[in-house]
């Protein structure tokens, strides 16, 4: 009798122990403290760029999201499909709203896990009231991001992979065009002002990662801020090379950014080295914006190029013109 | 009479003068201020002797004066509009920030560069912002004189503001769903002279210049509005349609201000306020005081907006704003009075 009960218990130990180790407890980046029985299967993300792209690339398919409105009213999800090839139109990813979500839907796909961005305008005092939540802190970059979603999806071997890809990536870079010998700078033009980052995003992060050096106009930025200052500051914001994220969801893409420029200051280039000597880089802003291993990628390997060594006589052009190939 | 007649145009003479000399004190004070400073011999240098690549001397040339002059510019067409508005409605109230106009410009400005249906060179833009000022005046004029068939000047305010709090909730319903034209035009929406370079400066110059020119054109009919609209009739003028023909104009002068410098408010209302009993004798010098007072008060406060919180440069709109409601505030509590 007491050798059957034991067997019972020790059998109960045995189907019970695996549920409790799988049980999740995270800090959030609120400093609040949640705990999941369970890493969460059906994920509600409240931001498209900072969120769904992150949980899309480690694996964990989110069941709905944030997303915006095209001019036809149809919903996608920004920068998804550049960086993950995901998108509404090709998932099973509901849609629950462009600005704020709704809480409805959202109640009604009954999800193990919420999560949301600390500038999210829907409180997250309502949210965890239809499932636990987290809030994540997309200021920190995306391996912080990546980390914190591991955890209370259970992808953590997905993340290792995605990180050890993109140190790779950048150890590759930094051997390749010596970052700490090179000032960079990142600015958009903004109406008559410039828009100066001490980190933007996916770009910033590499920059900083990488150990590249930044005018002192940048440096005295805090961290994570941006500032609006005057056109009358663009020599102070010379660098080896610049890199402006344009708007590439718009028609005229980086052509338009560079008319925004010469409307601001006819001639901009003759102002700055970097644009003289070419290295004024546009880079699409849709990818530059995301927190995301993809996008790190993509941006190492825009510095790369756009810092690595280039052959004597190397010039130029301002668009290529189409080189002729003579017929056989 | 004709002594009393030559003594009034001798004080608008002086007035002008007066202004003139403001103006010109004004846009050397705001040339000389900046983020980046410069002598004042560079800047003589840069007049007399430009050398294309030398940073000052751009700064100077191609930043300071056409932000000097989109202020000019901007400020005369906003402060003749509400001169005309105000005399065409008999209405001291009448500002195109209250009736809707500014906000129905925004509206056109922000829908086109979010949606692009076409991409608008520059020259059009200031004709699309007045289309959108029209349009949205249009209906507060309509709604006014719902009922009574007469443009009641309490009710015209009222709809005024009630349809430009419209407009702004639609501006903000779209910048919300599209972050980054947000952060294109949000400067520009609380009204900044920043954006006004020398090319957005030409291109609004013609529709500002035929506003100037046709509101001219227009006092001589509208100063007979101040007799009372029989007695003007009595003297040949069609109320009818010289007031359309001055609310045409208004937009004109608004819709191509908006596009250069954004919606900044309250110009139109402090610029005839400053001069007293302008509106029981308005006149053509009545009419160019207001639009170069218009263009002293934008300077003043885009030097203000500059040099305030240097090196954070302020939005104009809001210095205008600052100084715009409590002189509304007035106007409102002496006609309650």
């Amino acid at each position: 009798m007491i050798r059957s009960g034991l067997l019972t218990l020790i059998l109960a130990a045995l189907v019970m122990a695996p549920a409790v180790a799988r049980a999740v407890t995270i800090v959030d980046d609120r400093g609040r403290t949640v705990t999941l029985t369970r890493p969460a299967e059906r994920i509600v993300s409240d931001y498209d760029i900072d969120v769904t792209i992150p949980l899309i690339e480690l694996g964990a398919m989110p069941i709905a999201s944030h997303g915006r409105l095209a001019g036809d009213g149809k919903p996608y999800l920004r920068s998804s499909k550049l960086l993950t090839g995901i998108d509404f139109d090709n998932s099973d990813i509901a849609f629950i709203g462009a600005a704020e979500i709704d809480l409805e839907a959202v109640a009604a796909l009954k999800p193990d896990l919420i999560v949301t961005e600390i500038s999210r305008a829907t409180p997250v005092e309502k949210l965890e009231k239809l499932a636990p939540t987290i809030v994540i802190n997309s200021d920190l970059g995306a391996p912080h991001v990546y980390a914190l979603l591991a955890a209370a999806t259970g992808k953590e071997a997905e993340f290792k992979r995605l990180d050890s890809r993109y140190r790779a990536q950048l150890a590759l870079m930094k051997a390749e065009v010596q970052p700490e010998k090179h000032v960079v700078s990142v600015f958009q033009p903004l109406r008559g002002k410039l828009n100066v980052y001490q980190s933007y995003r996916a770009i910033g992060q590499v920059l900083r990662d990488a150990g590249f050096r930044f005018p002192p106009l940048i440096d005295d930025i805090p961290e994570g801020q941006s500032i609006v200052v005057s056109t009358e500051r663009l020599p102070d914001l010379d660098a080896d090379v610049i890199f402006d994220p344009y708007r590439s969801d718009r028609k005229q893409g980086a052509r338009a950014e560079i008319a925004a420029m010469e409307r601001m200051v006819p001639g901009f280039c003759r102002f700055l080295s970097a644009c003289r000597n070419g290295r004024y880089i546009l880079i699409p802003r849709e990818e530059a914006i995301s927190n995301s291993y993809a996008a790190l990628s993509r941006m190492v390997a825009i510095v790369q190029t756009a810092l690595g060594p280039r052959p004597p006589g190397y010039r130029t052009a301002p668009e290529p013109t189409g080189l002729a190939i003579p017929a056989r | 009479m004709t002594a009393m007649s030559s003594a009034g145009h001798s004080r608008e003479r002086h007035a002008l003068l007066l202004m003139l000399s403001v103006l010109a004190v004004l846009a050397i004070l705001h040339i000389q201020q900046g983020a980046r400073p410069i002598p004042a011999t560079v800047m003589l240098d840069a007049v007399l002797s430009p050398d294309r690549d030398a940073f000052d001397h751009f700064v100077i040339l191609s930043l300071r004066l056409p932000r000097a002059s989109a202020c000019i510019v901007g400020g005369a067409a906003f402060g003749a509009a509400g001169f005309l508005l105000q005399v065409a409605m008999r209405n001291r109230l009448a500002e195109p920030h209250v009736l809707g106009l500014n906000a129905g410009a925004s509206l056109a400005v922000v829908l086109v560069t979010t949606y692009q249906p076409v991409v608008l060179p520059d020259i059009l833009m200031p004709f699309a912002a007045s289309l959108g000022a029209a349009g949205l005046f249009g209906l507060v004029l309509a709604l006014s004189a719902l009922g009574s068939g007469r443009f009641d000047p309490v009710r015209m305010v009222f709809f005024g503001i009630a349809l430009s709090a419209l407009a702004s909730a639609l501006v903000s319903a779209i910048l919300i769903l599209n972050e980054d034209t947000l952060e294109q035009l949000r400067f520009w929406l609380v009204g900044d002279a920043a954006g006004g370079g020398a090319a957005a400066v030409w291109s609004i110059l013609p529709a500002v210049a035929l506003g100037l020119v046709a509101g001219c054109l227009l006092m001589p009919q509208l100063a007979t509005f101040s007799l009372g609209e029989s007695i003007s009739v009595a003297l040949g003028a069609s109320v009818h349609r010289t007031r359309i023909a001055a609310l045409v104009v208004t937009a004109l002068l608004c819709g191509s201000a908006v596009s250069l410098v954004g919606p900044i408010g309250f110009v139109g209302l402090m610029a005839p306020a400053l001069w007293p009993r302008l509106h029981q004798r308005p006149s053509l010098g009545a009419f160019l005081l207001v639009a170069g007072s218009g263009a002293a008060i934008l300077l003043a406060a885009d030097i203000l907006a500059l040099g305030l919180l240097a090196p954070t440069e302020l939005p104009t709109g809001a210095l205008t704003g600052l100084a715009g409601a409590p002189v509304f505030i007035w106007l409102v509590a002496r006609r309650l009075t």
